[in-house]
């Protein structure tokens, strides 16, 4: 089974907002890799920053997780974006987080029956 | 028709059947000059590229360091970098058309390529010892000048503008991450961090299928690949490298390999790498792994019978130069205490007509036993930390009586390093001072379980950094000119770059001599 294959990997949602959480997103996340019984992790990102700068908010992370193999894609910077994110995975999110308040991406994750932790 | 004009239609005629009878490559694999070089078959001339051009135009330090290197009809090197060539193996065993080319030599494939692969050990300059060089000389080195001004070559840009996907990585990797701006420039679309034998088939099928890619791919310990799963090499490797070894048992905290598990190439393998090698007109074969000695050892106690067929093995298929990657010195230590196996492999195999030394890069890191345990508790095994700087003393002299020339490192600013801590190195360093060696202090740099630590950098230089310093760059000034005097590229076709070595080895004491006041007074303040 490869690294992109969906089998045996846990997807995780991250809607940064501007305000960056720094070492509470860390901590988040090192709690979720350490609970994964998955092999693998997604992280789909919404960041109005863009693509590629939205991976400043997320060096703390990535140079953190060594144990696991995880790929980081690119989701968009809008709630419609989210909205069509969440339609493409087609479910199997594990958890979701939002560093900011973003009154409208957490109606969007509740009416998807998503858990979601709000961060700074 | 006259002669010429004959001749110029043959020419042409020929160019026009050499391009149509060209592969269509649709996957391009390749790297800027300070890779895709064999550094006039001389390994070590290659750390030249981590440095900013010093005393020379950067043209001619880029001539000394990475020359160019053969290529085929397709522009195809004949030696190549070993890591893209495992890429390349791994995606011609999977049935695309993917190939290694000189980065002087895309625009000939600028009608077929679809997915544009770049590898390199340190894309912009912040690993050891580049980082280094930066920031004591305020210079770029010129592998990053060299990087980035290859991303921005009209091949580059032209492959990009024709909706072809680029993908970058290699253990330099990480780097894409404090680059952003060069990474939306270059129109990078994905990054693979890790051993990618077992991810890089599917990226480069969803690239080829037009299948989103992610942005970030980081390969963990259990996704590396098995020893059956790691391909072999279809054409030669820059200085005949063969990978005997990957992974290593020490787990030092700031060394990113340790993560991964350990694996032993069979003989085989290794040995039909060797052939490649020989086949291609490569004249040297250079065994890599993080500790050579530990080839078919047991944990971190060097075995002689395996390591003896490995010498074994590539004597009989070759007589010319072999060099080792890397070895620790508790390894060396213990092999020639326990079995005399250093002088044995050096007597029996290594040394010849041909051979007068052998080089090999050793880590010291410290000469203090109290940063050694809480850093790297295991890499003194199987004698205990408190004996480190024993251990590399007598590794040294072993090394000196056996003609083993080391090029070793010593880190500046390990996390929790005090000052009596480099004091301590700082006497080890005298009493290296017998041992021919080059020794190259390096700053740290977060990688490993320190992934997350600060960096260090000349700001926190103190003045028993700079003492120690100090004495590193006598000891190396001194072995580095016995060394070329005696052993060191002393072929008759080298005599230019022995000639700018030399100037080169003059003017870094000229340098020192002018610097060392300011350098001394600003410690001091
Ligand atoms: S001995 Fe070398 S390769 Fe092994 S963990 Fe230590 S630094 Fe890394």
């Amino acid at each position: 089974m490869g690294l992109l294959s969906d089998g045996n990997t846990e997807r995780v949602v991250l809607v940064l907002s501007h305000d960056y959480a720094g070492d509470d997103l860390l901590n988040e996340v090192k709690k979720l890799v350490m609970s994964s019984k998955a092999r693998r992790l997604t992280f789909y990102v919404i960041s109005p920053d863009g693509r590629p700068k939205y991976f400043q908010k997320l060096r703390p992370m990535i140079s953190s997780i060594i144990s696991t193999s995880f790929t980081v894609v690119y989701g968009g910077s809008t709630a419609e974006d989210l909205r069509r994110l969440l339609k493409s995975i087609d479910g199997g999110i594990v958890a979701a987080i939002i560093v900011g308040n973003c009154d409208e991406f957490k109606e969007i994750l509740e009416s998807s029956g998503i858990n979601y932790k709000v961060l700074g | 028709m006259s002669l010429r004009k004959f001749l110029r239609v043959q020419a042409l005629i020929i160019k026009f059947w050499g391009e149509l009878a060209m592969p269509d490559y649709e996957v391009i694999i390749t790297s800027d000059r300070t890779m895709m070089s064999n550094h006039h078959g001389k390994e070590f001339l290659g750390f030249l590229t981590t440095g900013p051009a010093l005393f020379l135009p950067e043209r001619m330090w880029l001539w000394l360091a990475a020359p160019k290197v053969r290529v085929d009809s397709e522009g195809r090197p004949v030696e190549a970098p070993y890591g893209l060539r495992k890429v390349e193996a791994k995606l011609v065993d999977a049935g695309f058309k993917a190939a290694i080319v000189d980065p002087d030599y895309l625009e000939k494939h600028l009608g077929s390529v679809k997915v544009l692969m770049v590898g390199h050990h340190d894309f912009f300059a912040y690993g050891p010892p580049s980082n280094e060089w930066w920031l004591l000389t305020g210079k770029e080195p010129v592998n990053r000048v060299s990087f980035i001004n290859f991303m921005r070559s009209d091949a580059v840009r032209k492959i990009k503008g024709k909706g072809a996907k680029i993908i970058v990585g290699g253990p330099a990797a990480w780097q894409w991450l404090w680059e952003l701006n060069f990474w939306e420039e270059f129109g990078v679309d994905t990054v693979v961090d890790g051993e990618a034998e077992k991810v890089i088939v599917d990226v480069v099928e969803k690239a080829l299928n037009g299948d989103p890619l992610p942005d970030y791919i980081s390969v963990g310990p259990l996704d590396t690949p098995s020893v059956e799963e790691i391909p072999t090499i279809k054409g030669a490797s820059v200085n005949g490298l063969v990978e005997v070894m990957r992974g290593c048992p020490r787990g030092c905290r700031f060394c990113s390999v340790t993560l991964r598990p350990l694996r032993h190439i069979p003989l085989e393998v290794i040995e039909k790498e060797v052939k490649i090698n020989l086949m291609s007109g490569v004249s040297s074969v250079l065994l890599h792994s993080e500790d050579v000695l530990l080839y078919g050892g047991n944990g971190v106690k060097p075995n002689p019978e395996p390591l003896i067929r490995l010498h074994e093995l590539v004597r009989k298929n070759f007589k010319g130069p072999i060099a080792w990657s890397h070895a620790s010195l508790a390894s060396i230590k213990y092999s020639e205490d326990n079995y005399g196996l250093i002088s044995k492999l050096m007597n029996d195999y290594v040394l010849n007509d041909e051979q007068k030394f052998l080089g090999v890069e050793v880590g010291i890191e410290t000469g203090s036993p109290r940063l050694a345990k809480s850093v790297m508790p295991a890499k003194s095994l199987p004698y205990p930390p408190i004996k480190w700087p024993d251990v590399v003393e007598d590794a040294f002299s072993i090394m000196h009586e056996n003609y083993v020339i080391p090029a070793a490192t010593l880190i500046v600013g390990l996390p929790g390093e005090t000052p009596d801590d480099v004091v301590k190195t700082a006497e080890l360093m005298d009493k290296l001072k017998y041992y021919r060696s080059v020794i190259v202090p390096m700053f740290f740099v977060p990688m490993g379980n320190f992934r997350n630590r600060d960096w260090f950098n000349k700001h926190y230089l103190t003045s028993e950094h700079v003492d120690l310093m100090l004495k590193i760059l006598q000891h190396t000034l001194y072995w580095a000119e016995d060394i070329m005097n005696k052993y060191y590229v002393k072929e008759p076709h080298l005599a230019p770059v022995r000639l700018c070595l030399k100037l080169f080895l003059q003017y870094v004491k000229w340098r020192a001599s002018k610097l060392l006041p300011t350098l001394t007074a600003t410690v001091t303040r």
